[in-house]
């Protein structure tokens, strides 16, 4: 209900719609922003900083392609990713990412595809569980305690899962990073 | 948002590679499943929801139901117990249910349990459900305190109204219980607990995105060891249980030889008046030498023949040792069909005459069971008599049925799983049976008898291997289960007897 009310009110531009997109989806998208960013007030940037993505981008959101809160957390993560790139970097005093990376060839672009078509069929054949644990992981950046606490098991039992999952995926896109 | 493809991966930046390949936007089962708090929440409803359902009719379903229920709750309240201090302390009500469920799964697979209930007074029993169930209701309202804090902290609006309602809904089920409530109130209280049910699966949406504020706590002990503690206690205990303590110990010796002169002496005066000898061949000394003068003899014999019980035979004599005043010793003399496979107990049930129009026993019912072992005897005194008032009770949805109520005798004992040549007896004392009746008014007298005395003799046999939760004849006979665990026991009525002078 909440959901379909804050979709229209951004949609037609009522501000009380990001009001209650922080009330409501707040939570939602501290817990998808917290693993990137270990400083509180990055955490609250980028929770800003998704925010208004998300007020700028709501047109192109589309309910038939995906569900409300995985674009959401989409949002979300990429938000936080950015922020923690770019603070990798002044770290490594090297310049913005624009300033020196050319954008990606058109080759680069359908190996890039290539690739992540592989991937997804290679995650295809995990269990349910196991996909769950692998975007935790590789797409949520979740810390493995942060794992094992959420999933109820022990950080080892997670590690070792891990590393099974792993190696299957290495056997299974072996032709993919040749 | 994109990223930069990395150069070819080697084996070191395989973890780069996963990352720098999966799409920007997960799948909606994905965004679903991950979450810090949907799995424990739904662990803890389901244990709510299954804790809900009571069947007092169905020991063994009531026991699988509280592994279930516990062994959930376990679980999902190990997760939240360090969100805040409402979800800690149902996480240690938890323990505390956990094991109280434990303690009382174990003790039903002994004969303890029965001995306790004995034991136990209905004020202190009745304390006990009150315990439970309030550990139950505290829980749910830890449960509500911590999904309000969780609001909380998420800076949500607090909502726990399907908390509240199930609450309320629980307390209505209690009270309707505490007031035995039947007919109406039943159909009340189903429909309560489907609201309460309704209200579990509402829950579920009760923190909604709040919930993404809770912080799960790190697991100590695997899911897989707290499971296998808490089933492996519970399997291991109730096997034990069963194997070594559902069964009455029987210290079986050879049958000691007659140690007095006049013990002979009484025999065959018993035996002139016509008692029968394969009868007085299992009596104890002291049990014959009880009959030292007797007068006159009455008896009767019956026998049964159908089922697992064909064959059994009972005979019941009454020894006549004084006329006025009127005292009499009586003898139940059951003889059992060679069994294989027997595990359990039996249990003899006496209501003699109504226990002789209420007259008070000169001796207490005692008596002994005897069986062929290898060629040789071996007798076991009766381990349990009991006496007391019992009703037959059933409770099926809230509404109470009631079967017999009245006063009884029961002589319990267990056999060995195979055995031959069994049997056994009881004898009781009474002075005055029939006050107020004159054998001399001969028919009249006997009708009398007849419709003002009802009695009974009922043979209780254990007849299935399989025992779990365990209950002892005599339980059986007096518990609200006697409908529906039937298979587990074979009921005989002997006879509808009455001692009248030939």
């Amino acid at each position: 209900m909440a959901e379909q009310s804050i979709i229209e009110k951004l949609k037609n531009r009522d501000e009380s719609g990001m009001e209650e997109l922080l009330q409501h989806y707040g939570p939602l998208m501290r817990y998808v922003i917290r693993p990137f960013l270990s400083d509180e007030r990055d955490r609250e940037e980028a929770l800003q900083t998704a925010a208004l993505k998300v007020w700028q981008s709501i047109s192109r959101f589309d309910a038939e392609k995906g569900s409300w809160t995985s674009w959401l957390t989409a949002v979300a993560r990429n938000a936080a990713l950015d922020m923690a790139r770019a603070e990798k970097r002044r770290e490594a005093g090297e310049l913005p990412e624009d300033a020196h990376d050319p954008a990606p060839t058109p080759e680069e672009t359908a190996l890039r595809k290539e690739r992540q078509e592989a991937l997804l069929r290679a995650l295809e054949t995990l269990s349910s569980r196991d996909r769950v644990l692998f975007y935790r992981k590789y797409y949520y950046r979740q810390p493995t305690a942060q794992i094992a606490a959420e999933m109820g098991a022990t950080e080892r039992s997670v590690e070792g899962r891990l590393y099974r999952i792993r190696q299957k995926l290495k056997d299974l896109l072996k032709g993919e990073m040749s | 948002m994109s990223e930069k493809l990395p150069s070819v991966p080697g084996e070191d930046s395989f973890d780069e590679f996963l990352s720098a390949h999966l799409p920007e936007e997960a799948s909606s089962e994905i965004s679903r499943l991950v979450t810090p708090w949907t799995e424990a929440f739904l662990l803890i409803l389901l244990s709510i929801g299954i804790g809900l359902i009571n069947f007092p009719d169905q020991p063994l379903v009531g026991i699988i139901q509280g592994a279930a229920s516990g062994a959930l709750g376990l679980l999902g309240w190990n997760r939240l117990r360090g969100e805040n201090k409402s979800f800690r302390h149902g996480w240690i009500l938890e323990l505390v249910r956990a094991g109280w469920y434990l303690a009382d799964a174990l003790l039903k697979s002994t004969l303890w349990s029965d001995a306790l209930n004995r034991l136990l007074s209905a004020d202190i029993l009745f304390i006990l459900g009150l315990v439970s169930a309030l550990l139950f209701l505290s829980q749910l309202v830890c449960l509500r305190d911590g999904i309000a804090a969780v609001q909380k902290k998420a800076g949500a609006k607090e909502d726990t109204s399907a908390v509240s309602f199930l609450i309320g809904a629980y307390v209505a089920v209690f009270i309707l219980a505490l007031l035995n409530a039947g007919g109406l109130f039943s159909i009340i209280m189903i429909v309560v607990i489907i609201a309460g049910l309704v209200n579990v699966y509402r829950l579920s949406h009760t923190l909604d995105e709040a919930g993404y504020a809770v912080t799960p706590s790190p697991v100590k002990i695997t899911k897989e060891a707290l499971l296998g503690t808490f089933f492996g206690i519970l399997v291991l205990g109730s096997l034990i249980g069963v194997l070594f303590f559902s069964r009455y110990p029987m210290k079986w010796t050879a049958p000691a030889s007659y140690g007095r002169a006049e013990t002979l002496a009484v025999r065959e005066d018993l035996l002139a008046l016509g008692f029968p000898e394969t009868v007085l061949d299992d009596l104890t000394e002291e049990d014959i030498l009880a009959c030292d003068g007797a007068l006159s003899i009455m008896r009767q014999e019956s026998f049964y023949h159908d089922g697992t019980l064909d064959g059994l035979k009972l005979e019941s004599i009454a020894v006549v040792l004084s006329e006025k005043p009127r005292v009499w010793k009586v003898f139940y003399h059951f003889t059992l069909p060679d069994e294989k496979g027997y595990y359990g107990t039996d249990a003899l049930e006496l209501r003699p005459m109504q226990l002789f129009g209420w007259t008070d026993f000169t001796e207490e019912p005692h008596g002994r069971i005897l069986i062929g072992q290898k060629g040789e005897t071996q007798t076991a005194v009766i381990p349990s008599v009991t006496h007391g008032y019992y009703s037959q009770q059933g409770v099926t949805f809230g509404t109470f049925s009631t079967g017999f109520s009245g006063e009884a005798y029961f002589a319990s004992f267990s056999l060995p799983n195979k055995y031959q040549n069994a049997r056994g007896y009881v004898t009781l004392s009474v002075s005055d049976p029939y006050p107020g009746i004159d054998f001399a008014w001969g028919e009249n007298a006997k009708e009398l008898i007849w419709s003002r005395y009802f009695s009974g003799l009922y043979y209780i046999h254990h007849i299935n291997g399989f025992h779990y939760p365990v209950q002892s004849a005599e339980a059986f006979r007096k518990s609200s289960s006697y409908m529906s665990r039937g298979w587990e026991f074979a009921v005989v009525l002997l006879e509808m007897s009455w001692f009248f002078p030939e």
